[in-house]
């Protein structure tokens, strides 16, 4: 385990080993040299790692989203009811609409540039794919590209 | 009855042998240790280990530890000793290039263990310890981005270094 004074430097940005009562430490306890060294390694090395995007920065598929957590479901009541006969799934608040549109923007930040996309999807909803086919629901989202742009760095 | 001094030459002798084994097997550990500290002065740093352990071998004390911590010890001396050019790699660590640039495997391999060190850590500590020392995230910014109190991102970074270096001690500490 590290010592408190050795975690201390690590928050502030310190190398310990530049440190003199680290060294102390270490030539005192020779048995953690080799695994100190290799996490000091390890911990200088996380820089150069390719960074994840931010959450908020992610571009952001919800059509695919929604059309995979929709075969998701699907596919989970099929596997629990398949000895059972085809009954309507429960419909959400808004099943009385036959179509419903969504119009979705996402981003994409990578290589330098930024692009902005707008989606517009059409999800159809009838008593028929609720009753036939339980996926049916997804397979009837349809999105298209309507506006795409990319923005300034 | 042999004569005193030729027994202690003979003793001797059988001791310079048995540390020449020790140096030459311990060898390739040594140099695994000192990439991990120094990256390019490696082969310099080995050569000075080896040049001082066997000038100083009297002093090694078989009672007194084994030989593999006496080694390291004496490594990590020739590494503190070593000249510095231009503020030397004592600095922060995530300052330094990466070990292996030049060699796509190694390199590979480092990346690897990396991911494998990583895998061992919680999401919430594999989290924060990316945003602290990938991201160069302060402890505040990622206390207010995780809505987490600054002890407890303080705690999950601690216990995720802490995790890395007992791995790190499971496997020897020899990537």
């Amino acid at each position: 385990m590290l010592p408190p004074f050795v975690q201390d430097l690590l928050d502030r940005g310190h190398d310990p080993l530049a440190d003199e009562r680290s060294q102390q430490w270490l030539l005192a306890h020779p048995e953690a040299l080799e695994a100190f060294a290799a996490t000091r390694r390890v911990l200088g090395d996380l820089r150069t790692l390719p960074p994840i995007a931010r959450p908020w920065r992610r571009a952001v598929p919800w059509v695919g989203v929604i059309a995979a957590a929709a075969i998701a479901a699907a596919v989970l009541r099929g596997r629990s009811d398949a000895n059972a006969a085809p009954r309507p799934l429960p419909r959400p608040d808004f099943a009385a609409m036959t179509l419903v549109s969504c119009r979705v923007s996402t981003s994409e930040i990578g290589g330098g540039s930024a692009r902005e996309r707008v989606l517009t999807g059409n999800v159809l909803q009838t008593a028929e794919h609720y009753v036939s086919a339980p996926t049916a629901t997804a397979r009837h989202i349809a999105a298209r590209v309507v506006e795409q742009r990319v923005l300034e760095p | 009855m042999p004569h005193p001094m030729t027994a202690d030459r003979a003793a001797d002798r059988t001791a310079d042998a048995a540390m020449s084994q020790i140096l030459a097997s311990m060898q390739p550990r040594i140099r695994a240790f000192l990439r991990n500290l120094a990256r390019a002065e490696v082969d310099d740093l080995v050569q000075e280990t080896l040049t001082r352990a066997w000038r100083s071998r009297q002093t090694f004390d078989p009672a007194r530890g084994t030989a593999d911590a006496w080694l390291l010890r004496v490594a990590f001396r020739a590494f503190l000793d070593r000249p510095k050019h231009g503020g030397g790699d004592a600095g922060a660590p995530a300052s330094e290039p990466v070990d292996g640039g030049c060699d796509p495997l190694r390199h590979a391999a480092l990346r690897e263990h990396t991911a494998a060190l990583l895998a061992q850590l919680s999401i919430r500590e594999r989290e924060i310890l990316l945003r602290f020392h990938r991201d160069g995230e302060s402890i505040e910014e990622i206390a207010r981005a995780t809505r987490l109190p600054a002890g407890t991102v303080k705690s999950h970074l601690h216990r995720a270094r802490n995790r890395m270096l007992s791995c790190e001690t499971q496997r020897g500490g020899t990537p």
